[in-house]
This record gives structure tokens, C-alpha cells and sequence, in this order.
């Protein structure tokens, strides 16, 4: 599950990162920043992506955002790796 | 927590003027700075796409709401002088002082006993006056005219890149009056610790207008405005509407004791694309249900927005059968609530552009 998650998030930040061009995001690993590499509607937009990703490959759709999206101290896109912790979690509690 | 239900107030008609002059987002592009690329996310994720603002700048709400409520005493066949009360709902008043709605009430030859009174709220602001009228009808009032609106475009810096885009013109006019057997609920919240979050800093008692606040100036977010102008912070107001909306709705049902599936319409506030997608999804309903594109047309119309989507996309659904509701709106305030309500074949023509000489 996780191993999936993670290539649905790293697709994800490749495709927004062809609009963005953040060398950070070229070759996303575990520990690469997002959050603060992205503005309020990239993150819009990356979670669109995961969402759209997640309906492809799971066939339901699971809602990513919560209250604590764009709270820079809560969110929990800081990085790839807790990224793909919270959507993996997220995606197990909606099944 | 204001949780109320009523059965002896009734919609009989909405109309609604939206500003004259229509505004693509590609023209707007270079002003707010944004390249190519960008403008495909944000149409993507926002909707951007076109908006209705007012050509002339000496418009003001109120002139919108006059033309929609001549529209709604002309296709009801309404003596204005059998108005009980009047609400104008608007965070652009005409003046600080006196109430637009007093003004408005001598204009549209309403009788001198009637009650009127401004409330100032934006989104939400639509859900606060339907349930103040229908408390008024409940209280013994005959008929009520609601009146909501913004010309949203003058409260916006014009170059702040986060706002401007995003805002749209339009006055309604709803009129309400007693009737027996029609069931509707209302879920009402406010919470003001949040209100810096979204707010017009200068020009009140708390920070009066002086030069420097008539200064713009260039935030970190890269928004260029003054403090007289409103400021939005995106990420917060965000996080509040995920947070409380779908909560909003679970009230509503379990208020109301009826399930979603019974619900023709949710009518919501028209915030952004994406707001609207995430709460479709999580309600389970359609778009066919959910009405999500006004905004894309005509911006944001603050607390137009709802009657606005019921006149430019669901006009001929109102306008020839009976429907159960739900209306929402969610804003500044923080404030937010939401209603169920029916109507019965109800006077809501399509959507008109404002014109000069018909307010």
C-alpha cells in the first residue's frame, strides 16, 4: 500500500513541477520539503492530483484535505515522506 | 447553537442582477503577474474563467438589488407598499450611516411602516437573511423582500493578485411570505476568532482611514493592497470551510430528519472550484445536484452567490415545479450556515446584466 502511495505522490509532484520548475521537486525523495516550496494553490493543486490519483487507482473517492492543509505549523504536507503517511493512512480509514 | 425549523414561510420569487461588464481571466493575466502555466492551475483549481463587475463606478449594491426587485414586483404582480419588511444584506452599504435598506425602502415605494434594516455579512450572509426573514413572518409579518448582495469588485484591491480575480458583482432581490405546510430548518454558526482571517482592516472605528492606510503596499504573498481594502488569507479560510461545512451538513439532515437523497438541490455558496468538488464528493452528489460553475461565469458573488445560482443555472427548475433545497454559505466572520427549504414554482427568471435607467 505504501509502496503505491508513494509513486502516486512523487507522479503527482512531477506533474505539478513541470508548471512550478523547483529543482527540489525534480527527483523527489522522502525527505524533500513540499510544503514550503509550494503556495496555497499548488497545494490546491497537488491535492487535486493525489485525489484524482487515488480515484484511478482505488476506485473511490478520499478526501486529502483536512483542517489542517494550509496550517504551516500542522499541515501534514511538510514533506514527501509525511505526505505519504497521511494520505496512505487516510486512504486505509476510508476504505 | 441556533438550530430553528419553521413552516409557515415560503421563497415566492429570486432575482438576480449581476454587474454589466463581463471580464475574461486571460485579459486580467499580466496585470496579477500571472504566466501561462499558472493561469492553467488556476483555472484547474479555482475556475477562473470570466467575471461580471459593474462598469460604472458610481453602481453601488443597492442599484442592483433596486433593478432585481423591480423584476420580482413586476413578474409577481406585487404592490411594493404591501411589504412588511425590508433586509439588505451587503458589506458595501451606500453610505456608513444611514441603513441602505431605509434608503432602499423610499426608493422602491415601500410603505414607511416597514421595517428595515442593513446586516452586514458576506457569505453567509444570504442563510442569516432568509432565516431573519422567515423569523419575521414567523413573528406575524405578511411578506418580506430580502435584498443581498456586493459589488465585491470595490472592496478588492484591484491589483491584489489573491482577491480580485476571484470577485464578481450582483444584487438580489428574494421575496418571502407566510404560507401553511412548508417545512424548512436552518443550522446558523458564528465564530469571531477567526476574523482577522478575512477582513477590512482600515476604515472602521477600530482603525480609521488615514493617509498611510490609503498607502498600497506589497505583502509576502506577493499581493499588492492597501488596509483599507479586504484581505483574504486562503489557507485559513480554506481549512475552516473543510473543517465545518461537512459538519454543517450532518446538523442540517439530522435537524431537518431527512436524509441527502431527499434534497433536489444544494445550492451553496460559490466559493471556488475546488471547495465545491471536495464537499460534491463528500456528500456523494453530482454536479447535476450540485450547481458548481456560477462562479467560473460570474465571480464570486458573496452572499448573491446562492440566489445567483438558482437564477443562471437552475432557473427553469424553480421556475416549474416544487423543490427541496439546501442552501449553504460559508465566510467571513467567520460565519456559516446552511437551510432546507421547499418552494413551489416560484418567480426565478434567468440571471439579467444590470442596466442603467431599469433600478
Amino acid at each position: 500500500m505504501r509502496e503505491t502511495i508513494d509513486e502516486l505522490v512523487k507522479e503527482t509532484i512531477r506533474e505539478l513541477n513541470e508548471d512550478l520548475n523547483e529543482a527540489a521537486l525534480e527527483c523527489p525523495d522522502e525527505q524533500t520539503p513540499l510544503f514550503e516550496l509550494l503556495d496555497s494553490m499548488a497545494v490546491l493543486d497537488f491535492i487535486l492530483g493525489v485525489e484524482e490519483r487515488i480515484q484511478q487507482r482505488f476506485g473511490r473517492y478520499v478526501q486529502v484535505a483536512d483542517e489542517t492543509t494550509m496550517d504551516a505549523s500542522a499541515t501534514p504536507f511538510k514533506s514527501v515522506g509525511s505526505a505519504v503517511d497521511f494520505i496512505m493512512k487516510k486512504v486505509q480509514n476510508d476504505g | 447553537m441556533a438550530e430553528i425549523r419553521f413552516d409557515d414561510a415560503a421563497i415566492r420569487g429570486i432575482v438576480t442582477t449581476a454587474g454589466d461588464r463581463k471580464v475574461m481571466i486571460e485579459d486580467e493575466a499580466e496585470a496579477f503577474g500571472y504566466d501561462e502555466r499558472t493561469l492553467k492551475r488556476l483555472k484547474r483549481s479555482m475556475g477562473f474563467a470570466s467575471r461580471h463587475v459593474v462598469s460604472d463606478p458610481s453602481v453601488c449594491t443597492s442599484d442592483l438589488c433596486a433593478q432585481s426587485a423591480h423584476r420580482l414586483f413586476k413578474g409577481l404582480a406585487i404592490d411594493p407598499s404591501s411589504i412588511d419588511a425590508l433586509l439588505f444584506v451587503s458589506q458595501t452599504p451606500d453610505y456608513r450611516a444611514p441603513s441602505t435598506a431605509i434608503i432602499l425602502q423610499d426608493r422602491l415605494g415601500l410603505s414607511t411602516r416597514t421595517v428595515a434594516f442593513d446586516i452586514n455579512l458576506g457569505c453567509s450572509g444570504f442563510i442569516n437573511g432568509l432565516y431573519t426573514a422567515y423569523s419575521f413572518i414567523h413573528s406575524g409579518m405578511e411578506r418580506v423582500l430580502l435584498c443581498v448582495g456586493d459589488i465585491a469588485s470595490r472592496f478588492a484591491y484591484p491589483q491584489d493578485k489573491n482577491l480580485t480575480p476571484l470577485m464578481g458583482d450582483a444584487g438580489s432581490a428574494v421575496l418571502i411570505e407566510r404560507t401553511v405546510n412548508s417545512p424548512s430548518a436552518f443550522v446558523l454558526h458564528s465564530d469571531g476568532s477567526g476574523y482577522e482571517h478575512l477582513i477590512i482592516p482600515a476604515g472602521g472605528c477600530r482603525q480609521p482611514v488615514t493617509p498611510e492606510s490609503l498607502e498600497p503596499k506589497t505583502f509576502e504573498d506577493g499581493a499588492i493592497r492597501r488596509a483599507v481594502d479586504m484581505f483574504m488569507n486562503g489557507g485559513e479560510i480554506f481549512n475552516f470551510t473543510i473543517k465545518v461545512v461537512p459538519a454543517m451538513f450532518e446538523e442540517l439532515f439530522a435537524l431537518s430528519g431527512r436524509e441527502k437523497e431527499t434534497v433536489d438541490y444544494f445550492v451553496l455558496h460559490q466559493a471556488n472550484r475546488y471547495i465545491l468538488q471536495n464537499i460534491a464528493k463528500r456528500l456523494g452528489v453530482g454536479a447535476e445536484r450540485l450547481p458548481m460553475d456560477t462562479m467560473t461565469e460570474y465571480g464570486n458573488q458573496n452572499s448573491a452567490s446562492i440566489p445567483g445560482t438558482v437564477n443562471a443555472r437552475l432557473s427553469n427548475v424553480y421556475s416549474q415545479k416544487r423543490v427541496r433545497s439546501v442552501f449553504a454559505g460559508f465566510g467571513i466572520g467567520l460565519s456559516w450556515g446552511a437551510c432546507m427549504v421547499e418552494t413551489d414554482t416560484i418567480f426565478a427568471p434567468p440571471i439579467q446584466l444590470y442596466q442603467k435607467g431599469q433600478a
